[in-house]
């Protein structure tokens, strides 16, 4: 079964025309890879499921509903999570506290209860700091975390933090746009074991990525993007042998020279 | 612990007996209009500091507020206290105005359209004569009264402080919460927020909410307070001052609007000295550029270093001293 | 009827005008900085109070007056408004919210600096742009010498801007500055000296403003405090921000519908027309009218 699906997805901006008729499919509990080369559309792709850009025409179908025209909040809500390419976590916040902003929705509580402090939120409290920390724990952030700044950890921290911050929203499907990108061998590492963890629970993920290590160590299907269009599609040694894939690879490169 | 309670209970004594040792009740009226900015300062610091959303269009609010407790009491024969509460929901439902353009716009051109606001608010009631009597104001408004007795500035400084101590109380335990949470992480970047489930918009209408609430019920102070209301004062130049106010004491503490206000009031009386005559505003706007130059994080903090310093720290969390 | 249009036509397009030269250095300052200067309309005030403290006080002859007020106040711009505030603020990564209330400060400063050195009471400025008891007919149409010295300055600035823009070495690496930072530094273009060319841009050139206006405001703090200053951002704004030439054409929109409101409207609502145009430009077209030059 899909839990999600894009019919004709097509986003331009201006003249260019970033993601052209796609028709992507992601099964339920799968990890599944998007890649491509540079500016292929993978980036705009994840943009356009998440509400972040407007689609031009298409339709996005998450878990049977039409999700296309959705607000960023209620994309969220409904369970489709993110990660950014460049991190964006919140400058003031510490650790545990970015991770409640995603709990936002799940406290239950209103304003009133929050100038009366009720009962209700307290408990509300109690039970999403509980949460929070668990959810903290699995991505490798502890207890010496929780009262620093998201921004003082060091890279690899950062980009677990926002893992952190994207389950927490519950997510059935969780979007991660070039997690692996700037990390160590140690941080790849610890990455690679996450998004296998991740995946044993239960949460579908999308997976942008240029290093293939972890493409291939993680995927369990293949989506490749060129110019915007979908290229081929299949298990991962199948499109990396694919002579189209390699040529729209290696044709970047050699521009690049 | 207890030498925490010595220093409330110290400052506390202090502002009690502020009005009794200070004989001079035009120095009192003083105190009460800055304590009336200080509740506009404290909403600023929640929408402005806080949530992210600027507003350059406050003495906006502060005027619908003063105009709409004056004229309900006297045109409609209101109770004051009913005058209040309709300052105070005029004001809410007015924000939602200035909130719908913060959907789209942030920073620089949201200050512009809030300015754009204030500035428009100020003309209708210039221009609207039949109700607001136009240029020269509105005269005769009545003064609160309990029992039988008029209020003096005393009575006005007891109930401005008991007021300003509920809505410290209000903005500290929403800006502590699930709800403060949101707002800062709005502010701090709003696609992050709302891409982990933060609706954007409601947070902002909240936030203009909470702030316009608090400056239409200081316009309402300030009309009864004053007895006499006219455009004058709520020109652009008082939307500037109220969040000079708020940054000089400390934008991003809950006590800034409650330290800023008194401060920047009060400034220019400390820079009086003989042969000041012509110098001491110049010199009380400068001092006040270099806190906000240099001093990004206003006054507020530092008090509360000093206050700790001297009483002990407090043992668990953040979160300033209360009044 | 032809007549009254024509007449309120060239009496909002002098003032339209000026709030486009403002809106000119507002741009100049955005594209370099992406930011607005809140004291930016300080800048026409300190010129036209240099001006007249040189010209007038000290009987200097008007060239040189004229120079050295424009000069000094780009100096402030560099000095002051670059070397102290901006550059304390951008140090420690400040964000546009300090940089709003530091210069909006600024502002309030520099109002109680003139008064405190020039006095509070407006100082009538000498008729060097003719006077308006005798201006120019003709036909049925008046049009006061100052209109016309307003479109000579302006043209000669949009004659001269564009030159520096298009054809100077210096010009063009501050367009490459505006563009990219980091691509212009890598092709050895010194940004802190364009950054400190464009803080004086601004403020030279709305010095010039200022002393276009004192024959209309007086030399007063009006010209620091009043909302002159709004119409400029304005014009800007719906120049397109990055457009310093959108921002003349933005000026004159302004400076005609406020003619026109207060011939067909009432005089009471001036200023709100041009908050509208800024309010709907801001929500409907907040790009602007103009591309990026």
């Amino acid at each position: 079964m899909n839990i999600l699906e894009t019919k004709g997805l097509t986003k331009s901006f201006g003249g260019v025309t970033a993601n052209s008729n796609l028709d992507i499919c992601i099964k339920k509990g799968s990890v599944t890879g998007l890649i491509g080369p540079n500016g292929s559309g993978k980036t705009t792709f994840i943009n356009v499921v998440s509400g972040v850009y407007p689609a031009t025409s298409g339709k996005v179908i998450f878990d049977g509903k039409d999700i296309t025209s959705l607000d960023k909040y209620k994309i969220a809500r409904a369970g489709i999570a993110r990660t950014f390419q460049t991190i964006r976590l919140f400058e003031r916040l510490s650790v545990l506290e970015t991770v409640l902003v995603a709990r936002h929705a799940s406290y239950g509580a209103s304003i009133w209860d929050a100038v009366l402090s009720t009962s209700r939120l307290r408990a509300a409290n109690a039970r999403e700091e509980a949460r929070a920390k668990e959810l903290l724990e699995i991505v490798g952030l502890g207890k010496q975390h929780y009262d620093v700044l998201g921004n003082s950890l060091p890279y690899g921290y950062r980009r677990s933090l926002e893992i952190a911050r994207a389950l927490a929203l519950e997510p059935s499907l969780l979007l991660l746009d070039e997690p692996a990108a700037g990390m160590n061998r140690e941080e790849f590492n610890f990455l690679q074991e996450i998004i296998q963890n991740v995946k044993q629970q239960g949460i579908t993920i999308l997976l942008v990525e240029h290093t293939m290590e972890l493409v291939e160590a993680v995927v369990d299907h293949c989506v490749v993007l060129n110019y915007g269009q979908k290229l081929t599609e299949g298990p991962f040694c199948d499109c990396e042998s694919d002579p189209r894939v390699i040529e729209a690879y290696l044709g970047k490169e050699e521009a690049e020279c | 612990m207890q030498r925490r309670k010595i220093g409330f209970l110290i400052i506390a004594l202090l502002i009690v007996l502020y009005p009794l040792v200070v004989s001079d009740s035009y120095k009192v009226y003083i105190m009460n209009r800055s304590l009336i900015h200080a509740i506009i300062a404290m909403g600023l610091v929640t929408q402005v500091g806080f949530a992210g959303q600027i507003s350059l269009g406050h003495a906006a609010f502060y005027g619908i507020g003063a105009y709409t407790s004056s004229l309900t009491v006297l045109k409609l024969g209101f109770p004051i206290g009913l005058g209040f509460l309709a300052a105070i929901l005029l004001c809410v439902l007015c924000s939602v105005f200035l909130s719908v353009p913060s959907f789209k716009l942030s920073g620089f051109f949201l200050s512009l359209t809030t300015i754009a606001f204030g500035h428009i608010v100020w003309v209708i009631i210039v221009n609207w004569q039949s109700l607001t009597n136009g240029a020269l104001g509105v005269f005769g408004i009545p003064s609160l009264s309990l029992f039988g007795t008029r209020f003096n500035n005393t009575h006005y400084f007891y109930l401005l402080v008991v007021t300003i101590g509920l809505l410290y109380f209000f903005i500290r335990r929403i800006t502590n919460s699930f709800i403060g949470r949101a707002f800062m992480a709005m502010r701090d970047d709003e696609l992050a927020a709302e891409c982990s489930g933060i609706n954007t918009r409601y947070f902002k209408l909240l936030a203009f909410g909470i702030s316009a609430g608090f400056a239409g019920l200081a316009g309402a102070f300030y009309a009864h307070l004053s007895g006499f209301i006219s455009p004058e004062s709520f020109r652009f130049a008082e939307s500037t001052k109220f969040v000079g106010m708020a940054v000089t004491g400390g934008l991003r503490h809950l006590l800034g609007g409650i330290v800023g206000a008194p401060i920047v009031t009060f400034l220019p009386e400390m820079f009086r000295f003989p042969g000041w005559e012509t110098y001491y505003m110049m010199a009380a706007t400068f001092v006040i550029l270099m806190i906000v130059v240099f001093m990004p994080d206003g006054l507020a903090p530092l008090l509360e270093k000093g206050f700790n310093k001297i009483f002990g720290e407090r043992s668990t969390g953040k979160g300033g001293s209360s009044e | 009827m032809l007549q009254m249009v024509l007449q309120n036509s060239i009496s909002g397009m002098a003032m339209g005008l000026l709030y486009g030269v403002i809106g000119i250095g507002v741009c100049l300052f955005w594209q370099t900085t992406g930011l607005i200067n809140f004291a930016h309309i300080s800048s026409a005030m300190l010129g036209a109070y240099f001006f007249y403290t040189f010209y007038v006080m000290w009987k200097l002859p008007m060239v040189i007056s004229f120079i050295l007020a424009i000069g000094l106040v780009a100096l402030y711009g560099v000095f002051i408004l670059r070397g102290v505030i901006y550059k304390q603020i951008m140090g420690r990564k400040g964000g546009r919210l300090e940089f709003i209330v530091a210069t909006m400060m600024l502002n309030i400063f520099l109002l109680n600096l003139v008064v405190v050195l020039w006095g509070g009471v407006p100082y009538p400025f000498p008729n060097i742009f003719g006077s308006p008891m005798n201006p120019l007919r003709i036909g049925g149409i008046v049009v006061q010498y100052h209109s016309v010295w307003v479109l000579v300055f302006t043209g000669a600035l949009v004659i001269g801007l564009n030159f520096f823009f298009k054809r100077t070495l210096t010009g063009k690496a501050l367009r490459a500055t505006a563009q990219n930072k980091d691509t212009a530094s890598l092709m050895g273009i010194g940004v802190e000296k364009m950054t400190a060319l464009s803080f004086a841009l601004s403020t030279g050139i709305t010095a010039i403003a200022g002393i276009l206006l004192a024959p209309i405001y007086f030399v007063s703090v009006e010209l620091g405090g009043g909302i002159i200053g709004i119409k400029g951002f304005a014009s800007a704004v719906i120049g397109g921000l990055t457009n310093p030439f959108g921002a003349l054409v933005g000026g004159l929109l302004i400076g005609l519908a406020e003619n026109f409101s207060v011939f067909y409207i009432s005089s009471s609502y001036r200023d709100v027309i041009t908050f509208v145009l800024l309010v709907f430009f801001l929500i409907a077209r907040p790009q602007g009218l103009f591309k990026k030059m």
